[in-house]
Order: structure tokens, then sequence, then C-alpha cells
């Protein structure tokens, strides 16, 4: 049986004034989530901290596969749940999430996604994006339009194309990948990435113990003077 | 990403755009994902007697609002279709019925503020003209 080490941590950032980015860690399930809300105080911190609700309600089921409909039947009752609210409180305007989340068990994992925040798996080094970000610049990327150097400073950057709560229909995307002991896994919203290279993404995330490794990655963002909120969350896979 | 992971994603990915743009069922598609993670697990796939009960639970629960934007011709022989309608026009109904009493709490309240501006003004009127 693998063991997992995780250590989530956020912090609104030197910019904002309200945290709307919501984690949630349950190592005991092999489930974590990080969300990052949008439509302001009220809304996006609610969006997000449905979803971590949510996903930390679920029970897990043995089949792996039955796992994975189950994150994606809760995140879709969240978001027909925000859509709703949206409607009632808030006259319609934008309230919605992105949302990634990683969904383990021995030998794989899955990334779940909607949105632009990330999950990233460092293997000997060697850091590798597991989810692709749903946003324009990413279709630009996909289309040889841009490279992925423009994108990072294309002023539509920060434009998603999916989101819990930003349409009737939603699809999740699910990427399968493998796990080994000493991998680490990181989750992120893009108040992480946007501040941080790849190069010291990785060097944080090879830091010590989970905490040390998640604390470099925050301090990291927060040390530019962080523009959003920062979201991380770092998994070790462990010895079975 | 290499090797079988890369092409199992790669028809995740195709399987998700088909099933989002209307040429895959819900059905179809969670059975066909089953599959690919399941080549990955070394699980066996869960039957789809049991898929099929899951996904129609599933489906009155997380789309209620579906079919007003996708059918706006409903055919007569499709009855979950219907059954979803249904569904549609209810939640619409009870979404209406908070609308009621916040309006008539404004009335009541922009009355309220009337009056007391209006006994205001008579009193300062009788204080400077009496």
């Amino acid at each position: 049986m693998t063991i997992w080490e995780s250590c989530a941590l956020t912090d609104v950032g030197a910019r904002r004034k309200h945290n709307e980015d919501a984690i949630m860690a349950r190592p005991e399930n092999g489930l974590w989530a990080v969300a990052d809300g949008m439509g302001g105080h009220e809304a996006g911190d609610k969006a997000s901290n449905m979803i971590t609700s949510a996903l930390e309600a679920l029970p897990r089921p043995d089949n792996f596969s039955v796992f994975v409909d189950r994150i994606e039947d809760a995140l879709q009752n969240v978001n027909a749940t925000i859509r709703d609210h949206a409607a009632r409180e808030f006259d319609g305007r934008m309230m919605g999430s992105t949302v990634v989340a990683l969904a383990a068990s021995e030998g794989y994992g899955a990334c779940v996604w909607a949105g632009d925040s990330r999950l990233y798996r460092l293997r000997d080094g060697q850091l590798e994006q597991i989810s692709r970000d749903h946003s324009q610049v990413q279709k630009l990327v996909d289309a040889g339009v841009l490279s992925a150097e423009e994108a990072e400073s294309h002023p539509n950057a920060n434009v998603i194309t999916r989101a819990i709560g930003g349409a009737a229909h939603l699809a999740m995307d699910v990427a399968m990948f493998d796990l080994r002991p000493g991998d680490r896994v990181m989750l992120c919203s893009d108040g992480l990435y946007n501040e941080l290279s790849v190069q010291e993404i990785a060097a944080a995330m090879a830091q010590g113990s989970t905490e040390e490794a998640a604390r470099a990655l925050l301090d990291g963002a927060l040390a530019r003077e962080a523009r959003d909120n920062v979201s991380v969350i770092v998994v070790q896979v462990g010895e079975s | 990403m290499t090797g079988p992971f890369a092409e199992i994603n790669q028809e995740l990915v195709s399987i998700t755009e088909a099933h989002a743009s209307g040429q895959m069922d819900r059905h179809d598609f969670r059975r066909r994902r089953r599959e690919l993670i399941c080549q990955v697990t070394g699980e066996t796939p869960p039957s789809i007697s049991e898929e099929e009960q899951a996904a129609r639970v599933s489906e009155d629960d997380t789309h209620p609002k579906m079919a007003a934007v996708s059918v706006p011709d409903p055919q007569p022989a499709d009855e979950p279709d219907a059954a979803v309608e249904a569904t549609v026009a209810e939640s619409d109904e009870s979404d209406e019925k908070p609308a009621g009493p916040a309006k008539v709490s404004y009335w009541k309240l922009t009355a309220l503020v009337l009056l007391v501006a209006v006994a205001g003004l008579a009193g300062l009127l009788w204080f400077i003209l009496r």
C-alpha cells in the first residue's frame, strides 16, 4: 500500500484583499484539489469552497474509473449549484472557479481539471506539466501560432475557456499518468506559476520534506510580490 | 508524456471533446472512459448495467437545465429528454418563487421610507410655522 505524504498551503498574496482560492487534501482517500475562484469577494471564494467541500465529502469507491466518474459528478453538481446561485444572488454576474484535482492510487494517478490551475510531476529532477490549460493562449500554442514563451507574456494569458460555473454543460478533462516511489506531484493555482519559472518550481519542489517544498514554492511567489492568491499542494509518493 | 499513457490521454481528450460537442452521449462517453482508465489500472471496467443506473441518476442531478439549452424541439419518442424537461420546468418555477417576496419587501421598504420622510417634513414645517 502506498503512503502519501502531502502539504497544502494557500495565501492571499501581496496585492489582493481576499483569498478566493481553496485547497483540499485527503491523503487517506488519495484525493487532493486546488480551486481558484472568480467573481470577486463572496462569489469567487464561495465557488472555490463549494468545490473543495464537495470533493472532501466524496467517498472513495473500489474501482478507480468509478472514482474519476464520482469526482466529475461532484464537480458537475457544483457547476449547476454555482450557476443557480449566481443567477439568484449576483444577477447572473460571473461566479466560478477553476479546479485541478489529483486522484492517486498505487502506481498511477488521474489529473481531473477545468481551467488553468495546474498539476506537475517531478521525477528525477525533471518537471512535467500533466494538465493543459483551458485558456485562449493554450489554444494558440496548440495551433502553433504562439510559442510557450510568448504565451507567458501574452495580454490574454489570463483568459480561460473552461471553468466550474462557466457553462451549463461542463466537460472535465482527465489525464492518466504513472507514479513511482520518490515522485512528487504539485497542484497549484496560476498565482504560483505566474511568479516562478519552471526551473524555480522544479528546484523548490525538490527541497526536503513536502512541507519544506510547499513552503519554498509559496515563499518564492510571495517574494515576487504575488499579484494573485497563491495555492500549492505538494504530494510525495512513498514506498509501499 | 510518452508511451501508452500518451495514447490513452490522447483518446481521453478526443472522447471528451466528442462528448462536449454532442457527438457522443454521456453513457458511451463514460463507458469508453472507464475502459481507458482500466487499461492503466488493470481493473475490470464496471459492467454496463451498473453504469446505466448510475448515469441516469447523476444525469438528472447534474444537468437539470441542459434540455432547455440543447433541445428546442423535443421529439415525442425521446422519453428521457421529456423527463429532463419536466425537471427544468419545475426548477424554473422554483427559481421564480423567491423573487416574489423579495420584490414585495422592496416596495414595503420604499413606502416606509417615504412615510418617515413625509412625517419628518410635516414635523419640520410645524416647528417653523407654529
